[in-house]
């Protein structure tokens, strides 16, 4: 890589963490602190960048500027509300902070390492997203007749897109260009973890949780391989950290815009995004009876982020993408078969229990010890009746019936079906699972 | 006291899992194979002289056969063809590889573990960069 390319590619993940950055500030306005806008503003950024490059090709430079200009002198203006808000913060740092420090930069140093030796990533990082990076990038203009002749064209854009752009910005391809990407959203999902919880709870807890995740090497093996796995569940883990934040701080509406922004990201990456799409908008909606107006002020607002990724999303299913192979050739009969097929949903519930104790690809299993702390600290009841984790909980009860659901109606075959996808779906829900238990965790 | 105890132990054993898993990531990563060893890394390269002359002709997107002396036999595709396959499928992009077919304007020959004693009479040789791979030209359709 000669020092311009690399200037080029640090100028576009620069550019992107900003408008992530700037975006995330004036949406939340005084929601967040600022430390947390910076971990928020990789993934977000990527999220927007994404979309910019998909909807606007040739003027990609001049629409990403012109966003950046304009979402820099909004923040000049805006910027003294959160400042206020971080200097009143408490900002006492405990000692495991610098255990987290220190495994997170020696997990990037490996991973830099990894994406050295294997540029090109895992076998669906190349042969799925890189494979539609390159369609976007190499065929121009007509890349949506050609997408089409990729193993999964039904698969959103959101990492392929973003990889695109990073080519944009080098002039050429660079085979690292993904891996660095992905290692920087997995990194920013570590962060977010740990600024959703110091916020919640200002405890030592709020690093010790996040270094379970630095120490999942499958969540940091998939990032490097460049699957979309972990971009998925940085968007899951975004989207419930801002709905929790947004109950616990008197119900701030505006940081449930930039929760359906996230939420509109996952289903921009995966197509499992639509099953958390639909899977928040219940659980937002949930409360409607009780309190109707403040529900619908509440999913109001999260439409309202929403609304661009999933518009975008669905542009791209009707327009370009063919059906998902779920739904092909699939008859009522087969399908009711199957949902009657009792056997079926042993097999998927002794494969969860399985996989359960491997999908992270640990050496030793942090579920024991991390029970083991439960017990030492106790739970912390009133954090249990809190309505953010309520709905957060809910949105991964649904998420994981969903997954379950999906397995007993496969066209595939369950076995290899199971086999080849159930412990990325596991990594998908695991730093929100993570969040979970260190937001109910007594001091 | 002893409710103390647990709780610093339970964390200092979190600590200590954390980083013996770290420590398996990072055995797994020293452990990777070089750079070059890289399938798609070694296809790529392989595929370089074959891309200019495509681009030379003016052959940019549209369809590229794809066989090997297996197929050209009429024998089924091996599972070790398959997964070349499949990286070169990736490789030529956008170019779309089609296994098994000589209809199309070109066709790439993947003779990397054997070489045909010759080829059918409606393939002709365009380039042979001496790699293993060698891009073809479909005279008439078969």
């Amino acid at each position: 890589m000669t020092e311009t390319t690399l200037f080029f590619l640090g100028a576009a993940f620069l550019i992107m963490i900003l408008v992530g950055y700037f975006s995330t500030v004036l949406i939340c306005s005084d929601g967040l602190s600022n430390t947390m806008a910076w971990t928020m503003a990789p993934a977000v950024g990527m999220g927007l960048c994404s979309i910019i490059f998909f909807i606007a090709r040739r003027p990609m430079f001049t629409v990403e500027f012109l966003l950046l200009i304009v979402t820099f002198g909004l923040w000049l203006r805006y910027r003294r509300k959160t400042m206020a808000q971080i200097m009143s913060a408490e900002n006492r740092i405990p000692l495991v902070a610098v255990w987290m420090v220190a495994a997170l930069a020696w997990v990037t140093l490996a991973s830099v390492i990894w994406i050295q030796r294997a540029p090109y990533g895992g076998w669906d990082g190349w042969a799925i997203w890189g494979s539609h990076a390159r369609y976007l990038y190499r065929a121009g203009p007509v890349w949506q007749q050609h997408i089409r002749n990729t193993a999964h064209p039904d698969y959103p854009l959101l990492l392929p897109a973003a990889t695109a752009r990073l080519w944009r910005y080098t002039g050429k391809e660079v085979p690292e260009a993904p891996g660095v990407q992905a290692l920087l959203i997995a990194i920013s999902g570590v962060l977010v973890l740990t600024t959703t919880l110091w916020e919640l709870r200002s405890r030592a807890v709020s690093f010790l949780i996040p270094l379970l995740l630095i120490a999942t090497p499958s969540y940091m093996s998939l990032a490097v391989w460049q699957y979309a796995d972990v971009p998925f569940s940085v968007y899951i883990l975004s989207t419930i950290g801002l709905i929790c934040i947004s109950w616990e701080r008197d119900d701030n509406s505006r940081l449930l815009t930039l929760a359906g922004f996230t939420a509109g990201c996952a289903a921009w990456t995966k197509n499992e995004g639509l099953l958390f799409v639909l899977s928040t908008v219940v659980m937002i909606l949930l409360p409607v009876f009780r309190h109707p107006a403040k529900t619908m002020h509440r999913a109001a607002m999260f439409l309202l982020g929403l609304f661009l990724p999933l518009a975008v999303t669905s542009y791209y299913k009707w327009t370009v993408a063919s059906t998902t192979d779920i739904f092909i050739n699939r008859t009522y009969n087969e399908v009711l078969m199957k949902i009657l097929d009792i056997n079926r949903y042993f097999t998927i519930a002794m494969a969860s229990l399985r996989t359960a104790g491997s999908f992270g690809g640990w050496a030793i299993h942090p579920v024991i010890p991390l029970v083991l702390l439960l017990m030492a600290t106790g739970v912390n009841k009133s954090s249990l009746r809190k309505g953010g984790w309520l709905s957060a909980t809910g949105v991964f009860v649904l998420m994981a019936v969903g997954y379950f659901a999906l397995y007993i109606i496969t066209s595939a075959r369950l076995e290899v079906h199971l086999t080849t996808s159930l412990d990325r779906l596991m990594i998908h829900l695991w730093p929100t699972a993570l969040l979970l238990v260190g937001l109910v965790l007594k001091d | 006291m002893f409710i103390r105890i647990v709780k610093y132990a339970t964390r200092v054993g979190l600590i200590a899992i954390a980083f013996w898993n770290i420590q398996a990531y990072t055995r797994t990563v020293l452990t990777l194979p070089e750079r070059e060893v890289n399938a798609t890394v070694y296809w790529e390269k392989a595929w370089d002289p074959i891309h200019l002359e495509l681009d030379r002709i003016g052959y940019r997107i549209g369809d590229l056969g794809y066989i090997t002396s297996r197929s050209l036999r009429g024998e089924p595709m091996s599972e070790a063809e398959d997964i070349r396959r499949a990286a070169l499928y990736f490789v030529v992009i956008p170019l779309n590889l089609l296994p098994n077919r000589m209809d199309t304007p070109f066709v790439l020959a993947d003779f990397s573990k054997e070489k045909p004693p010759q080829l059918p009479p409606y393939l002709v040789q365009v380039y042979d960069p001496g790699n293993g791979l060698v891009l073809l030209r479909s005279i008439v359709k078969p």
